[in-house]
């Protein structure tokens, strides 16, 4: 698998020389391979919506460079043009930027500005739409007549139907419920199983991280504090408190019983993993 | 014990001409004085709807709200009620209006006509209460989201409401913006006395609860407390709500024990790892 994303010493502040100068990511130096799922987690106000805003050069570094494929994407305005296509960026509640009067034209409008013919668009928008789950028949309603989840699904359709090579979603569960939820990720996974597009997804729910991703970035603080596979992540359940992010409950559950002195592995964070372990556990001790 | 919101029969349907799309179904509920309800429900089950009729935001298409005794359909009682029960909505963005946090808090006393140095100290009073007397003089847009949100339930406290509904007031807000507003509303309900309702989906927040009342389709399929309502899994999962994991793997492991807390499941499993 090929390097696709490159930060190389990458910082960016806010309102430099203003009396509200803040640098929001410090010094990142991240690589991203072809077909990754990487979940970037950290709390509000740790830098993970300004990193992924530098994925596809909608800001500049203040310092440091962002290659695709190699390619320095802040060279001009056409490489910044091509990181916008190579890299599709789904923000928080994109739901709200709905605006066509058709689920269709809606969809159709990011290939459209890519200048490909009417028939590849045409294309596009239907395998987008049955790659998130939306029938023929929604194709031609109004965006506005659609239910939160439905909205939300057609809007990253919007993204997919550019067939980005890297696919960054910003908190795409936000404000739905834990059906609403799962839907969105099993419609993630399954896109990423299909076509091995890089998937970069930015959460604060260890569980949805631990769940989706084969690595995790946790980002504190303006910069990475751990780096690695949710095993290796959750190992360091001290420093991840300490960073205000939470580890799921059952993880937090192994760790107590550690504490009382069972013999019990912490970097468990499934369900599955958790009943595996303490049947095990049990016919050793019984 | 005294009941402060009571629905009869509370049915809501948002269109006319749908008469069949019912959001709420002859919901019939007490809500006693003191008590900490969370109501939870899938998107779109009708908890929200549920929660706009506590204050009269909306009024039931057939059925009755009391909150305090007074009818909401009378709009001559709007005023007491909404005096009464305050409201804080998911997104602390669309709660604040004025540009200096006290000022903010200020907002719901001075239309109430609350005289200025009355209105001083009430302000300063709740924002001790949610823990942002140091930012009163801030401008809310430059605090955090769970800052921003106990700046929302200050403004609404300043009102001295007995009743505050909740709807999602974390939803929005990372895991430390979710704890700071959790236990300043748990801090409310035991120190103030305030009866809060809760709508949420969050699992945690729910076992926190002293009553949970789940709500599906519009109807209500169970009330009790979290150990009562916890212990039909099944059924939850079944309308798209899940359990907490400390609940979930003394299940998988066929234990009938419910868990609420982290130390009381570990307490659970330590018997069971010794047979």
């Amino acid at each position: 698998m090929g390097e696709i994303l490159k930060l190389e010493n990458v910082s960016y502040t806010y309102g430099a020389g203003t009396p509200f100068e803040k640098t929001a990511v410090k010094d990142i130096n991240l690589t991203f391979n072809s077909g990754d799922f990487v979940a970037i987690i950290g709390h509000t106000g740790s830098g993970k919506s300004t990193l992924v805003q530098h994925f596809n050069a909608l800001l500049p570094p203040t310092s440091g460079t962002v290659y695709i494929n190699g390619e320095d994407i802040n060279q001009s305005a056409a490489t910044r043009r091509a990181a916008r296509f190579a890299c599709g960026l789904v923000f928080q509640y994109p739901e709200y930027q709905l605006f066509e009067e058709t689920v269709f034209l809606d969809i159709a409008y990011g290939p459209k500005n890519m200048g490909l013919s009417e028939i590849e668009v045409k294309r596009r928008v239907l395998a987008a739409a049955e790659a998130v789950g939306i029938d023929a028949l929604t194709l031609e309603k109004s965006p506005f007549d659609l239910s939160g989840g439905q909205k939300r699904r057609v809007a990253i359709a919007g993204i997919i139907a550019m067939e980005p090579e890297i696919l960054v979603l910003d908190e795409p569960m936000a404000g739905l419920d834990p059906k609403g939820r799962d839907e969105i990720l099993d419609m993630i996974k399954n896109y990423h199983d299909k076509h091995k597009t890089t998937i970069i997804l930015v959460t604060h729910s260890m569980e949805d991280a631990a769940r989706m991703a084969n690595r995790i970035v946790v980002m504190c603080d303006s910069s990475v504090l751990l780096d690695g596979t949710p095993g290796e992540i959750f190992a360091r359940h001290d420093l991840l408190t300490k960073s205000g992010l939470d580890v799921p409950q059952i993880t937090s559950v192994l760790i107590e019983l550690k504490n009382r002195g069972y013999d019990v592995d912490t970097s468990v964070y499934t369900i599955e993993g958790a009943k595996e372990q303490l049947m095990k556990l049990r016919g050793k001790l019984c | 014990m005294e009941k402060v919101i009571r629905t009869e029969k509370l049915t809501f349907t948002y269109s006319a001409e749908e008469a069949r799309s019912f959001a709420l179904r002859k919901v019939s509920l007490d809500i006693e004085k003191g008590t900490f309800v969370a109501v939870l429900g899938h998107n779109g089950s009708g908890k929200s709807t549920f929660a706009k009729h506590l204050n009269g935001i909306l009024l039931p298409s057939e059925g009755k709200v009391y909150s305090f005794g007074f009818d909401t359909s009378d709009p001559e009682n709007l005023i007491n009620i909404r005096r009464n029960v305050g409201m804080v909505f998911q997104n602390p963005d669309n709660q604040l209006v004025a540009t200096v946090v006290e000022e903010d808090v200020a907002f719901a006393p001075e239309n109430m006509g609350v005289p200025s140095d009355e209105i001083r100290s009430r302000v300063d009073d709740v924002l001790k209460t949610v823990g942002m007397e140091k930012f009163k003089k801030h401008a809310p847009h430059m605090l955090s989201g769970g800052q921003k949100q106990r700046i929302a339930i200050a403004g609404i406290l300043a009102m001295e409401p007995n009743v505050l509904v909740m709807d999602e007031p974390t939803a929005m807000l990372d895991p430390v913006g979710r704890k700071e507003v959790m236990a300043t509303i748990h801090r409310l309900n035991k120190e103030k006395g305030i009866t809060v309702i809760l709508i949420t989906h969050h699992m945690d927040e729910a076992a926190q609860a002293d009553r949970i009342v789940v709500i599906n389709a519009g109807q209500v399929t169970h009330d009790g407390t979290p150990r009562e309502v916890f212990a039909h899994r099944k059924e939850l999962l079944d309308i798209g709500l899940a359990v907490p994991q400390t609940v979930e793997i003394l299940d998988e492991l066929g234990l009938k024990d419910v868990a609420l807390s982290v130390d009381e499941c570990c307490d659970i499993l330590e018997k069971y790892l010794k047979g």
